[in-house]
C-alpha cells in the first residue's frame, strides 16, 4: 500500500489528510453545534457566535496565562455566587408554575417567597437545587482561588464567565424581543457581535494570545525535566538612560514550543507515520462528548423538549405553561459555554486567540450548519466533519486557496439541490 | 427602578473585575531624562524659521487603527506620537514649527479610507504629505495622489501602489521598506551564499506558504522564481491559507513532499506563528527553514509562537531594537521605556501591554518622523516656507537620500525608485542570559542592495515566454 497513489498523491498522504480533516471537522462541528442549539431553542441564527468564542477564549487565557489579581478572583467568586443564586431562583421555584399576583409586579425573590408561603414549592427539589448551587459555588470558588493548577482555574473562570455572558446576553438583548419577528432577533445577534468585539478590544486589546497547553514541556517526563529544566521565562532587557545607561530586566512568559504531534505508527504499510496535531485531536473528542450530551439532552429530557417546543412557537409554548424565558436563558448559557470550548481549542493551536481569526471561524462553519440542517444536532456534527474533510482534501488536490474555499460550498450546493433542508434538516410543510 | 439598580450592580461588578486592577497600576515611575541622538539634520534658514514661527505641521496618518490589526497600528500611533514629542522637544519640530500627529481610523474600510482621503486632501490647506500603512489603501488612492500632487509615505511594499500594474509608472507613493519581490530576491541572494551554515540537507528549495490575498501572493512571481533559480535556489510550489486556518500541517507536508526545505511566508503575526507551530508539531525543525518577508521578524510573532519561532530567518531592512550600540536605537528604546514601559509599574497586565508595543511599528515611527522633518526642511529651504506644497515635497522625495535615526532606516529614492533598496538578513534567536532567555532578532549580514525584481526590473533574468 505504501506505493499506492490516489489521483497523483501518495496513499499515505491521502489517509493522513482525511484523518486530519475529520479532526478539523470536529472543531467545526463543535462550533456548528453551538449555532444549531441556539437555533433549536429559539429559532435564531446566531451571528454573534464567533465573538462569543473569542470572548470565552480570552477569559480562559486571562486565568490560564496570568496569575489573577485579588480583585479578579473576588469578581469571579461574586459571579459564581450570582450564577448559583440564579440557578436556585430560576430552577428551584419553577416546579409548579407561578401564581400571578394581581396588580403586583414581582421580582424573582418576591416570587420565591410568595410561592413558599403558598406552599407551591417542591421542597425536596428546592433543597436539592439549594445544596447543588452552594456546592457548585464552593467548588468553583476553590478552583479559582487555588494556585496549583492553571487548567482548573482557567476552566472554572471561563465556565462562570461564559455562563454569565450567555445569561446577560439573553436577558438584555434577546428576551426583550420575545414575540417579535425572528429577523429582529437575528439582527440583534449581529449587534451583539459588534458589542462583544468592542468590549473585548477594550478589555484585552488586539494582541493575539496563545493558550499554551500542548507545549513540548507538557510532554516531557519528570526525569527529563529534572535532567534539563525548561527555561521558557523570557528576560526582556529594558534600557533607560538616567545619568548613563542602565538595564532594567522584566520577565515575560513565552511559550515553550509546540509539542510533537500524536504519531500513529503506520510507516510499514502506509509509507509514512500519521501525525495528528494535539489540539485538533482534543477538539475532536470534546465535540464528540458535546454531541452525545446534546443528543441525549434534546431527546430524553423535559428541558430539551421544552427548548424544542420554544423554538417551534414561543407564544404557544408559554401558553401551555412552559417557562420560555428560563428555557431561552439556559440555552444561551449552554451555547456560551460551547462557544468558549471551541474558542479555547482554537486558541491552543498555532494561531492562538487572535481577534482576526477566532470570530471569523464561525463564518467558515456556516456551510457545515446548512449542510447538516439548521435544526439538527446530528446534522451539525456530520456537516462539520464533511466540511473538514473536503477542505483538507482540496488542500492537497487543488492548487489554489480559492478552490479550497469554494469546495465546501460546492458540496453544500449539491446537497441542498438534492435535499433542500440539509442532510438531517426537518422538512416543513406549511398548510394554507 | 429595580431593573436599573440591577444593571448598575452588574456594571459595578464588571468594572471592579476588569477596570480597577488595570487603573490601580497606572502610577507613573520616575522618568529618566531623554537622551539626544547625534543628528545630521539639514539646518533651516533663519528667514524660514521666522516665517514658520507659531505654525504647526500636521502629520496625517490614515489606516485601520481599530479592528483586527490594531495590535500593529496602535503601537504605530503610539510611536508616532512619542516620536513627534521627542523631535518637538529636541529639535523644535520642523524649523521651529510643532509637529502634530493627526491619526484617522478607517477600521479597515475602503469606503472610510476614501472619505478620509477626500476630507483631508480637500481641506482649505491641503496636506504636503500623507502617511499610510495599508497596501490596499495606498492602491486605492494611488491615482488621486498623482492628480492632487500629494506624496504618500507608505509602510508596505506594494508594487501596484508604487509602480502601477506594469511596474513602469512610478507614482507619488514612496515605501519605507523594500518591495516584497525584492525582499525575496535579497533572501535568495543570501541563501545562495550561506545555505551550508543552516546544516539542512539538499540544495535550497523554496516552497511558498502565505496568506491568501494580494499581500500573501506578492512574493511568488515569475520574476522572483527566475531570479532565485538563477542563484541555485529551487522552487517547489506555493500553498496559500486563510488567516482563519486552524492548522497548516497538511500544507507544510505537501510542500515538503514536493521537495521544499525552505518554507517562505508572506504573512504576519499569527501567520508565521501558525506555520512555526506546524513545523514543530511535525518535528521538522532542523530539516526545514522557516523564512519570510520583514514582518516575520517581529515581537508579535515571537509572543505568539514562543520557542517555535527560534531560527526564523527573514529580511530585516532596518536596525532592530537589539542594536543597542546605535544612538538612534537607544533613543527609541529610551522613549518606549519612559513613555510606555516604566509607567506600567509592576503590574503584569500593563507590562504585557507595553511589551506588545515594542514591535516593528513603534520602532519605525521614529525614523519616519525623522525623515519627515528632513524632507520638509530640505523642501522649505529650497522653495521657501510660503511656497511649501505637495508637489514641492514630491520633488524632494524624488531625490531623497537619507539615513534616518543614525541608520535605522536608509532612504534612497530617485525618479525611478520608490522603495528602500537596502536590507540585512535577520534571524530570531533566543539568547541565554543570567536572567533567563532573551528573544532577540539579530542581523546575520551587513547591509546589501536588494535586487530590482518588479515586473521588467533591472535584475530580472531573461525568462522564457
Amino acid at each position: 500500500m505504501a506505493d499506492w497513489e490516489i489521483f497523483g498523491q501518495s496513499f499515505g498522504l491521502v489517509v493522513e489528510t482525511i484523518i486530519r480533516g475529520i479532526l478539523q471537522g470536529g472543531l467545526y462541528s463543535l462550533i456548528a453545534l453551538g449555532i444549531v442549539v441556539i437555533n433549536k431553542a429559539s429559532g435564531i441564527f446566531n451571528f454573534a457566535h464567533g465573538w462569543m468564542m473569542f470572548f470565552g477564549a480570552m477569559l480562559f487565557w486571562q486565568f490560564y496565562a496570568n496569575d489573577p489579581s485579588a480583585q479578579l478572583r473576588g469578581g469571579v467568586i461574586v459571579l459564581a455566587a450570582a450564577v448559583g443564586l440564579f440557578i436556585l431562583v430560576s430552577v428551584g421555584i419553577s416546579t409548579r408554575g407561578t401564581v400571578a399576583v394581581a396588580g403586583a409586579k414581582q421580582n424573582a425573590l418576591q416570587r420565591l417567597l410568595s410561592q413558599w408561603q403558598n406552599n407551591q414549592i417542591d421542597k425536596q427539589r428546592f433543597v436539592v437545587f439549594l445544596v447543588g448551587a452552594i456546592v457548585t459555588t464552593i467548588i468553583i470558588a476553590v478552583c479559582v482561588l487555588q494556585d496549583s493548577s492553571e487548567m482548573v482555574r482557567a476552566s472554572a473562570a471561563a465556565l462562570i464567565g461564559s455562563i454569565v455572558l450567555g445569561l446577560l446576553l439573553e436577558r438584555f438583548t434577546i428576551r426583550p424581543l420575545l414575540g417579535q419577528p425572528v429577523l429582529t432577533a437575528i439582527l440583534m445577534t449581529l449587534a451583539i457581535g459588534f458589542m462583544l468585539q468592542g468590549a473585548s478590544q477594550i478589555i484585552w486589546g488586539t494582541v493575539p494570545q496563545k493558550i499554551d497547553v500542548f507545549t513540548a514541556e507538557s510532554t516531557r517526563t519528570d526525569e527529563e525535566k529534572a535532567a534539563a529544566p525548561a527555561t521558557n521565562v523570557i528576560a526582556v532587557p529594558v534600557f533607560t538612560f538616567e545619568g548613563g545607561q542602565q538595564e532594567v530586566t522584566t520577565q515575560q512568559e513565552l511559550g515553550g514550543g509546540t509539542a510533537a504531534n500524536y504519531r500513529i505508527k503506520t510507516e510499514s504499510w502506509l509509507g509514512r507515520d500519521i501525525r495528528l496535531p494535539r489540539f485538533l485531536v482534543w477538539g475532536f473528542f470534546i465535540a464528540i462528548v458535546v454531541f452525545v450530551a446534546f443528543t441525549l439532552f434534546f431527546q430524553y429530557t423535559s428541558l430539551g423538549l421544552a427548548m424544542r417546543a420554544t423554538a417551534e412557537n414561543q407564544v404557544l409554548a408559554e401558553s401551555v405553561g412552559l417557562q420560555v424565558r428560563w428555557t431561552l436563558a439556559l440555552s444561551w448559557a449552554m451555547v456560551a459555554v460551547m462557544a468558549t470550548m471551541a474558542g479555547v481549542v482554537q486558541g491552543t493551536g498555532g494561531t492562538g486567540v487572535d481577534i482576526a481569526v477566532v470570530p471569523l471561524l464561525a463564518l467558515v462553519v456556516f456551510p457545515a450548519v446548512l449542510l447538516g440542517g439548521l435544526e439538527s444536532i446530528t446534522g451539525a456534527m456530520v456537516g462539520g466533519l464533511v466540511i473538514g474533510v473536503v477542505e483538507k482534501l482540496t488542500t492537497i488536490y487543488v492548487d489554489t486557496t480559492a478552490g479550497q474555499q469554494l469546495a465546501p460550498f460546492v458540496v453544500l450546493i449539491i446537497v441542498l439541490i438534492i435535499r433542500p433542508d440539509g442532510l438531517f434538516g426537518q422538512r416543513r410543510i406549511d398548510r394554507v | 427602578m429595580k431593573k436599573k439598580f440591577l444593571i448598575f450592580v452588574t456594571m459595578l461588578v464588571l468594572t471592579s473585575v476588569f477596570v480597577v486592577p488595570a487603573a490601580a497600576n497606572q502610577s507613573a515611575s520616575d522618568v529618566p531624562t531623554a537622551i539626544a541622538q547625534s543628528s545630521e539634520r539639514t539646518q533651516c534658514s533663519e528667514e524660514n524659521i521666522a516665517a514658520l514661527e507659531g505654525k504647526q505641521f500636521i502629520f496625517n496618518v490614515v489606516g485601520d487603527l481599530s479592528g483586527p490589526y490594531a495590535f500593529i497600528s496602535q503601537p504605530l500611533r503610539a510611536g508616532l506620537e512619542d516620536a513627534a514629542a521627542y523631535f518637538n522637544e529636541q529639535e523644535g519640530g520642523i524649523c521651529g514649527a510643532e509637529i502634530v500627529i493627526n491619526p484617522r481610523d478607517t477600521g479597515g474600510s475602503q469606503d472610510v479610507m476614501r472619505e478620509a482621503w477626500d476630507e483631508i486632501t480637500n481641506a482649505d490647506t491641503p496636506p504636503e504629505m500623507m502617511f499610510l500603512f495599508g497596501s490596499a489603501d495606498a492602491e486605492l488612492v494611488r491615482e488621486d495622489a498623482i492628480n492632487q500632487q500629494i506624496p504618500i509615505l507608505l509602510s508596505a511594499g506594494s508594487e501596484l501602489a508604487l509602480y502601477g500594474e506594469n511596474g513602469d509608472a512610478p507614482a507619488y507613493t514612496f515605501a519605507i521598506i523594500p518591495l516584497y519581490t525584492d525582499q525575496l530576491g535579497a533572501f535568495c541572494q543570501y541563501i545562495s551564499e550561506n545555505w551550508e551554515s543552516f546544516g539542512i540537507e539538499g540544495d535550497p528549495v523554496i516552497g511558498h506558504l502565505s496568506w491568501e490575498g494580494a499581500f500573501g501572493r506578492s512574493t511568488d512571481t515569475p520574476e522572483t522564481r527566475a531570479y532565485c533559480e538563477s542563484l541555485g535556489v529551487g522552487y517547489a510550489g506555493a500553498e496559500y491559507f486563510l488567516p482563519t486556518t486552524s492548522d497548516v500541517s497538511t500544507q507544510v507536508d505537501t510542500l515538503v513532499e514536493s521537495g521544499a526545505n525552505i518554507i517562505f511566508t508572506t504573512s504576519l503575526a499569527s501567520g508565521p506563528a501558525n506555520i512555526a507551530a506546524a513545523i514543530a508539531g511535525l518535528e521538522l525543525q532542523g530539516q526545514v527553514l522557516l523564512a519570510g518577508v520583514n514582518w516575520v521578524l517581529d515581537t508579535s510573532v515571537i509572543g505568539l509562537g514562543g520557542a517555535d519561532t527560534q531560527g526564523i530567518t527573514g529580511v530585516l531592512p532596518y536596525l532592530w531594537w537589539d542594536n543597542l550600540d546605535n544612538p538612534g536605537i537607544q533613543v527609541v528604546n529610551n522613549s518606549w521605556a519612559v513613555n510606555r514601559f516604566l509607567p506600567a509599574g509592576d503590574d503584569p497586565d500593563a507590562q504585557r501591554a507595553a511589551l506588545a508595543q515594542r514591535n516593528i511599528a513603534y520602532l519605525l515611527s521614529f525614523p519616519v518622523i525623522d525623515a519627515y522633518i528632513e524632507v520638509m526642511t530640505r523642501t522649505i529651504n529650497r522653495v521657501g516656507a510660503e511656497n511649501l506644497n505637495g508637489q514641492a515635497v514630491y520633488e524632494t522625495l524624488n531625490e531623497f537620500q537619507y539615513d534616518a535615526m543614525n541608520g535605522i532606516l536608509r532612504f534612497s529614492y530617485s525618479d525611478t525608485v520608490r522603495a528602500v533598496q537596502v536590507t540585512q538578513i535577520g534571524q530570531i534567536q533566543f539568547v541565554q542570559t543570567d536572567a533567563g532567555v532573551n528573544p532577540t532578532i539579530v542581523s546575520l549580514t551587513d547591509w546589501f542592495a536588494t535586487p530590482d525584481l518588479k515586473a521588467g526590473g533591472a535584475d530580472v533574468p531573461a525568462m522564457e515566454e
